[in-house]
């Protein structure tokens, strides 16, 4: 009787065992640490990641950093919130994360701080102010900066001279890019659709939008963070322009930016604003000659640094310390400007520029110099709890205003308003 | 779960060996288990999150019991998506029965080669949505895709597409339909093949043509394989996600955020996960309404053969 009731007895028990919480740690070589390290550098730039990884674990023998990819940043910041909140996956040992100050509240991360100013710290003085600022939420430094890039103006030298434009004379102000963009922008088979674009972004438009904000003179978001401040008249006028390029001048596509990056390296569009760590990614595929600009300014000239940074969580003492290691290893002075010169990041050290290294990679590499020198201009924007809300407002902002369903100011004041809504929820 | 207690007292009442009946639960259990698990569980939390507040950063939760449902039904931005997610069921579902059918019928004859036929038309329910996605952003590309060029050799005007408020949404619904039409041709084939053929030869000798064939004995004991790709049509178009989350975000002007993608973008765009949850149980409750009322309204009308 009870032979019948092996099988499934045998089923039930082995279903119950392999629910259990797995408590017993994986088997390591005595004193090696093994590391879990999240980030979102996909295609090329994830494989120079992943090749510094391995020299890092070649050169430490007793920690063992794994690391893996888990998409963009949007999607690395749904797996750590689900990962922290819901408690389902353990959450890393590091991570590479936009925005990453905001993970600070959760009470998961370890402040960058307690190993920068600890023992075996660094100084941080010799890294940009700017980059501090972009890693620091409620007046504490959360995380360390390690790719961080700026929007840069790519064009194709070979439609400049076509159209008549100086490929040695890129675009310096609002009115000069106006200028280029008509003179790219054309129906060259005559039947009244644009077969060649002058201008266009990719989609990170908040980003570009907020770069021309600031660079009239407006501002994103208040000091103690709990207003953004773009229903100002500076941003009207930056949208305001933007929206000329769309309807006014009608040298840019509307809400076509997903594909711009594409259109760019097919010789379809003059002048791509994008970020600078597409910068060797374009170079390789482009197959005409590819120039670099700072991007335009109006009053001022600013580019605001996006990019993504590493944070370390709270875990065994031993842990930490080792993920720290990586950390600052990764970011070390000479690690940071092999990243760089890699990838189109810009460096995070104030001497970069000046070692041995860069300067035969800038003579090299004519164009990243153009990134580098923008640096002087760098802005961080602060970081604000409702970062996300307000990029995603922007983008919708934006849209409304290229498709012609608001007038700026309409656009911008509802934005605003949404996220100051959502910012005194809070 | 009621039918099913009944019908073990009964086993029970008949003297049915208490072994075997145990035995049968083991092997139940396997399954309940990981029902419960990734399911029953995830489901009951859900309905707990969306009695709360919960927001990125903060690790305490705040009871606020029906407000994140007041705000959705006060918000005219839900109801614009509700409209959207309707608008491409009621898009696609139809159109994508009808040719699902026509092609099924054209695939069900014995000819040579109609092994590459059926395989052509499955494959794109094969193929995973992303990659899918990146090609149809092409093919809509308003001025080197394909579609525009199609459009230019019937004369007609050419399209923004996904660029275009009033054009993403049908441009969606057709890359949908072309997605899910091998699987429901695949569904229609199997019930063709239910079909008796003595049915079709006694029709014959009593001089009915093709359509009176078609209309008296293949739809009619069809009916049960259409009901059933309703169903699961309706649920499968109200949970659309990935398309719009890779080729449009929603956008442009929100006339593509649908139930699912604005789910998506209140808990991980904005971690607004109280909120997100909330859409989850509407979504849920929509669909359950609407498989009811589709048993409720349909099933008598389905011809299950007889014997």
């Amino acid at each position: 009787m009870f032979r019948k009731l092996a099988v499934p007895l045998a089923i039930a028990v082995l279903l119950a065992a392999s629910c259990a919480p797995v408590s017993t740690p994986t088997p390591t070589p005595t004193g090696v640490i093994k590391l879990e390290f999240w980030h979102a550098m996909g295609g090329r730039n994830g494989k120079v990641l992943e090749e510094m990884v391995a020299r890092f674990n070649r050169e430490h023998p007793g920690i063992q950093v794994e690391a893996t990819f888990q998409g963009k940043y949007s999607e690395i910041a749904e797996k750590i919130w689900t990962a922290i909140q819901a408690g389902a996956v353990p959450p890393p040992d590091v991570a590479q994360i936009g925005g990453a100050p905001l993970f600070g509240e959760t009470g998961a991360l370890v402040p960058i701080t307690e190993f920068t100013d600890g023992p075996n710290g660094i100084d941080r003085t010799k890294i940009y102010d700017a980059f501090w600022a972009y890693n620091t939420a409620d007046g504490q430094i959360w995380s360390m900066p390690f790719n961080n890039s700026m929007p840069v103006l790519y064009y194709n030298k070979d439609l400049f001279k076509e159209a008549g434009l100086d490929p040695a004379k890129p675009p310096q102000t609002w009115d000069e890019l106006v200028e280029a963009a008509r003179a790219l922008t054309k129906d060259a088979d005559g039947d009244g659709s644009i077969d060649q674009w002058g201008f266009n972004t990719t989609s990170s438009t908040h980003w570009y939008l907020s770069a021309m904000i600031l660079q009239n003179g407006g501002r994103i978001i208040n000091e103690d963070g709990t207003r953004v401040l773009y229903d100002s008249p500076e941003a009207v006028e930056a949208l305001q322009f933007w929206g000329d390029l769309v309807n006014k001048y009608k040298v840019m596509p509307p809400a076509q930016h997903k594909g711009a990056k594409s259109d760019f390296l097919a010789g379809k569009l003059g002048m791509l604003m994008a970020s600078s760590a597409s910068l060797f990614g374009i170079l390789e595929e482009a197959p005409f000659e590819v120039g670099v600009a700072m991007l335009p300014a109006k009053k001022a000239r600013v580019a605001p640094i996006g990019g993504a940074s590493l944070v370390i969580f709270k875990g065994e003492e031993s842990k930490m310390n080792a993920a720290w290691e990586f950390v600052k290893w990764l970011t070390s002075p000479e690690n940071s400007n092999y990243w760089a010169m890699n990838t189109g990041y810009i460096p995070i050290y104030k001497g970069a520029l000046q070692s041995p290294q860069m300067q035969e990679f800038l003579k090299e590499n004519p164009l990243y110099k153009t990134v580098v020198e923008q640096l002087e201009y760098s802005y961080g924007i602060p970081v604000f709890s409702e970062l996300g809300t307000s990029d995603t407002e922007l983008r919708k902002a934006v849209e409304k205003v290229e498709l012609g369903a608001a007038t700026p100011q309409e656009a911008l004041a509802e934005a605003a308003k949404a996220v100051n809504k959502a910012l005194g929820e809070r | 779960m009621l039918a099913g207690v009944k019908r073990t007292v009964w086993l029970l009442r008949k003297r049915y060996r208490w072994d075997e009946v145990l035995s049968a639960y083991l092997f139940l259990s396997p399954s309940v288990v990981v029902f419960s698990l990734f399911m029953y569980f995830p489901i009951l939390y859900t309905l707990y999150l969306s009695l709360h507040r919960w927001r990125l950063g903060k690790m305490s939760r705040t009871f606020v019991g029906l407000h994140n449902y007041q705000v959705l039904i006060t918000s005219s931005e839900f109801w614009e998506v509700l409209r959207n997610s309707f608008y491409y069921a009621l898009g696609s579902i139809p159109l994508n029965m009808a040719i699902a059918l026509a092609i099924a019928l054209l695939l069900n004859r014995k000819l040579r080669g109609m092994a590459v036929f059926r395989t052509a038309y499955f494959l794109p329910t094969i193929t995973s949505t992303a990659a899918m996605a990146v090609v149809w952003l092409w093919i809509y590309h308003p001025d080197f895709g394909l579609a525009n060029w199609l459009l230019d050799i019937i004369g007609l005007p050419r399209l923004r597409w996904l660029s275009d408020p009033r054009w993403a949404m049908p441009a969606l619904i057709i890359m949908g339909i072309w997605k899910g039409l091998g699987y429901n041709i695949v569904i229609y084939l199997a019930g063709l093949q239910n079909i008796p053929q003595h049915l079709y030869e006694a029709a014959r000798i009593d001089g009915a043509d093709s359509w009176a064939c078609f209309r008296y004995i293949t739809w009619p004991l069809l009916t049960p394989t259409s009901f059933f790709i309703l169903i699961i049509a309706v649920i499968n178009s109200l949970k659309a996600f990935a398309q719009m989350h890779i080729m449009t975000e929603g956008g442009p002007l929100n006339s593509t955020t649908v139930i699912v993608y604005y789910l998506y973008e209140q808990g991980f765009k904005f971690f607004n996960l109280g909120c997100a949850s909330a859409v989850a149980c509407v979504l849920f409750a929509i669909l359950l309404a609407l498989t009811v009322i589709q048993f409720k309204v349909l099933s008598p009308r389905v011809h299950y053969l007889g014997g």
